[in-house]
């Protein structure tokens, strides 16, 4: 009895110093400290915790802590294109002709599972999402990765640390779609799939990252563990629990009341609320692009002056500060911030209603005539609202289509007749993003034999041989998109998370996704 | 033995009623609108990979074999594999299931318990103000909307109180009955809003009936204590149909529990349907079905047979 009261004045003593020390830190920021549960709240549940079928932003915010990619980006920093960082791959070298890669891999790697990280096991995650002939060829991985490996032509261990890639055209851009966070190849542990399946894999999650898999309840959390063994620096928080609470009042209440340390996608309405409660909501640049497509299938389209007057008649300064509070970019690019080849410089068409209305006339429409409809997904409704009362300043009548998630991708992809534009989001770092963002224009009915002009430029960019010259020649092909008027850019956000008051070292990086290893939580709160 | 072979009867009858589900169920994952493959991938996929995917997942097989597949993998294979999450459908509706059903269960407490209360003290008073401030009371809370009340009582009870956690199922840590307790409280009311209120006036209008019968008023003018009147003979002759108004408001309170999942952030099966729903996500809206249809059975079979015990002139029936 004595002696427990003995242990419990010690405990208060230290927690009592503890506190002070905290509290001290809440000032000068201090210094770091280890340890803590850090409990996040994501918006989505995360998708099945398998690297290579990963989709969805919030998976790759779990799962990152887990897998690693050969190449990284530095997501210390927080505006501009994020430098390539070694990861799995100490260092990485191609051709003249930039058609084979060849990585040398980091030596004393370990699995979670403590079998180690080689070419071998570097060959098996290749071959599960490429070669057809491998035992453990997954075809859902195939099908995402496909957009990039579609040109591999060869590919083995040069070496127990060693391994290369040969394609068939020059692909300079190959280290930082390594560093992105899906369809790409993040390397799990092959002793996993080949016990369990390839069905089997999420289940058992298991790579050589910062933390390990501990347990999953889909709905409610997704706990980790800091793996001990880890290679790289030690990471501060000992577990990381993810919770998935996909209510925006429920999640931004969480916070307020202290149960999550941090939450993701802050409506833009609760961004002041947070801050005068004493909560970060740190701004970034980070890619995360809302844009709007044009059905093609609609005939209306194919006359390039109702594009133009569409773009001239958008307001996107008042968009960015009418429907999302100010906590959004206007953006005149298809490329994002973030992205290696975003240049803030450039501009599709400016705001001028007038031309808006002249363009329209000179196409034969006179004001009220041209209709057509907006599909949106629910989640858009106050964007599309605006947007209808927008457009109708310029004579165009916009019926506003809302539908859940599921009907409204069946719908773009399958459009029904007065079908019009559409929103969509993403947003990558790696300039070959213009590669999948015009593919997904093409999937909405863009008929690429129209625009010569613009497919060979992203066919020259996405195969370039000259280093120097890649960026530009990615701009060029932004250039081509915007000037012919194929998407009409729309906003960048850019407060999409908010932290506790004790919550250090949190950088809202310019990528989608954070770095956790780095963050640490000070005793005050 | 008779109620036994009874019970026994009833069981059996549930076989062919869970045949007919699992066909309804399979056709409702796969003829809502919508191609699943194109809602989870089609952003990024080209036509000919959508094509590759569909056929990954078995979906250009005709549907008569797509049922048996689908059989075979609820039986043996945990369900087959939730589209949007990659994982095995049982893993993703089991557990969560259960969040629902000790959500549910809770509800049902706070509903029999309060809604009984509720409604005899309004039918003790009747005609009186604490009747009628009772009744309007009533009258305005089942007009309420679940996903309203939740978000006051969170923001009452949690934001400014600091009483009750905000949602959720346990805290950081974790752990403990007490937890769970804290936890249950605030979804567990909002669950059963609506239920208890119902349940409360029919309580109220059983003791105002029964307060009027010749047997009532017999022994009232025996001198027979109230006390005795209403524990003893009133409350014995409506529990039956407390029972059975609760046995039906169960489905209210389990379509009200689904929205309650989604306020309190409750990891149960609604959050799960929702999201497979918006998902396309057929395979755990089918699971989903199955399950949820066997509870229903389940709780109109065991509410059967209460019924039965508690009221002797049922048992031919």
């Amino acid at each position: 009895m004595r002696r427990n009261k003995r242990k419990a004045i010690i405990a208060a003593g230290i927690a009592a110093v503890l506190l002070l020390t905290g509290c001290s830190g809440g000032n000068d920021a201090g210094l770091p400290v280890d340890g803590g549960e850090f409990v996040t709240g994501l918006y989505l549940e995360p998708r099945g915790l398998d690297p290579h079928r990963q989709v969805y932003w919030e998976t790759y915010r779990v799962s990152r802590n887990i897998f690693e990619p050969l190449v990284g980006e530095d997501l210390t920093t927080d505006s501009g294109v994020p430098g390539l960082v070694p990861v799995l791959a100490t260092e990485w070298e191609h051709s003249d002709d930039g058609r084979v890669w060849t990585f040398q891999l980091r030596d004393g790697v370990t699995f979670h599972d403590g079998s180690p990280f080689d070419a071998a096991a570097l060959h098996k995650n290749v071959r599960r999402v490429w070669d057809r002939s491998y035992e453990f060829f997954d075809e859902e991985s195939a099908g995402r990765v496909k957009v990039w490996f579609d040109n591999l032509r060869a590919a083995r261990p040069t070496g127990d640390h060693s391994y290369t890639f040969e394609f068939d055209k020059p692909f300079l851009g190959f280290p930082r779609i390594l560093a992105q966070s899906m369809y790409t190849l993040p390397v799990g542990n092959p002793a996993v799939w080949e016990k369990y399946g390839n069905d089997g894999f999420a289940q058992h999650p298991e790579g050589t990252g910062p933390y390990r898999f501990a347990s999953r309840a889909i709905g409610d959390r997704i706990v980790l563990q800091r793996n001990p063994d880890y290679w790289g620096p030690r990471p501060r928080l000992d577990t990381l629990t993810f919770r998935v609470i996909p209510n925006n009042q429920t999640r931004v209440a969480s916070l307020l009341n202290g149960e999550v340390d941090l939450i993701s996608y802050v409506p833009p309405d609760d961004v002041e609320t947070l801050e005068n409660a004493g909560f970060n909501v740190p701004e970034g640049t980070a890619a995360e692009l809302v844009y709007f497509s044009f059905n093609r299938h609609n005939p209306v389209f194919e006359d390039d002056r109702v594009r133009r007057a569409l773009i001239h008649g958008l307001d996107r300064e008042a968009l960015a500060k009418e429907v999302y509070n100010g906590f959004a970019s206007p953006q005149y690019s298809f490329l994002p911030p973030g992205n290696e080849a975003y240049d803030p410089a450039a501009r599709d068409f400016d705001y001028d209603p007038d031309r808006a209305r002249r363009l329209l006339a000179e196409a034969g429409y006179d004001p009220g005539e041209l209709r057509f409809n907006l599909v949106i997904d629910v989640a858009n409704e106050n964007l599309g609202q605006w947007l209808q009362a927008h457009l109708k300043a310029i004579g165009v009548e916009v019926d506003v289509v809302s539908l859940d998630r599921v009907n409204y991708s069946a719908r773009v992809y399958h459009p029904q007749p007065g079908d019009g534009l559409s929103i969509d989001e993403f947003g990558e770092t790696n300039a070959e993003w213009l590669h999948n963002g015009y593919n997904g224009l093409k999937n909405r009915g863009l008929d690429p034999a129209k625009y010569p002009d613009v497919t060979a430029a992203i066919d020259t960019a996405l195969h370039t041989t000259d280093p120097d010259t890649r960026i530009r020649l990615w701009q060029q092909a932004e250039e081509k998109l915007r000037t012919n008027a194929l998407v009409i850019p729309a906003v960048n956000l850019n407060r999409y998370y908010a932290t506790g008051p004790n919550v250090e070292g949190f950088v809202y990086a310019s990528t989608n996704w954070y770095d956790l290893s780095p963050v640490w939580l000070s005793g005050s709160r | 033995m008779r109620q036994l072979r009874h019970i026994g009867f009833r069981v059996l009858n549930v076989l062919p009623i869970l045949f007919l589900v699992s066909i309804l169920a399979f056709l409702l994952g796969v003829l809502t609108p919508g191609d699943p493959v194109e809602a989870q991938f089609a952003s990024r996929f080209t036509p000919e990979q959508l094509d590759e995917l569909r056929t990954t997942y078995g979906l250009d097989r005709p549907l008569w074999e797509q049922y048996f597949v689908w059989l075979k993998n609820l039986a043996a294979d945990g369900g087959g594999l939730s589209l949007t999450l990659g994982t095995p459908v049982f893993d993703m509706l089991v557990p969560p299931f259960l969040n629902t059903l000790i959500l549910t269960v809770a509800g049902a407490l706070v509903c029999v318990v309060f809604g009984t209360l509720i409604g005899a003290i309004a039918g003790i008073f009747h005609g009186t103000w604490i009747d009628r401030a009772v009744m309007l009371l009533a009258q305005v809370g089942s007009n309420l909307s679940v996903y309203w009340f939740g978000l006051v009582l969170i923001s009452v009870f949690s934001l400014q109180l600091g009483w009750l956690p905000v949602g959720g199922m346990q805290s950081r840590g974790g752990g403990g009955f007490a937890d769970l307790l804290e936890h249950l409280v605030l979804p567990a009311v909002s669950a059963a809003l609506i239920s208890m209120l119902v349940l409360a006036r029919f309580v109220r209008i059983g003791v105002i009936r029964e307060a009027e019968t010749d047997y009532v008023r017999t022994f009232r003018s025996q001198g027979v204590p109230l006390r005795t009147i209403y524990g003893r003979n009133i409350f014995r002759n409506i529990a039956p149909s407390i029972v059975n108004v609760t046995g039906l408001e169960i489905g209210t309170l389990i379509t009200g529990v689904f929205f309650v999942e989604i306020v309190f952030n409750w990891p149960g099966i609604g959050t799960q349907l929702v999201n497979a729903v918006n998902g396309k996500d057929y395979p755990v809206i089918q699971g989903g079905i199955v399950l949820v249809a066997l509870c229903y059975l389940l709780v109109n079979l065991v509410t059967d047979v209460i019924v039965d015990a508690l009221d002797p002139r049922l048992r031919g029936a």
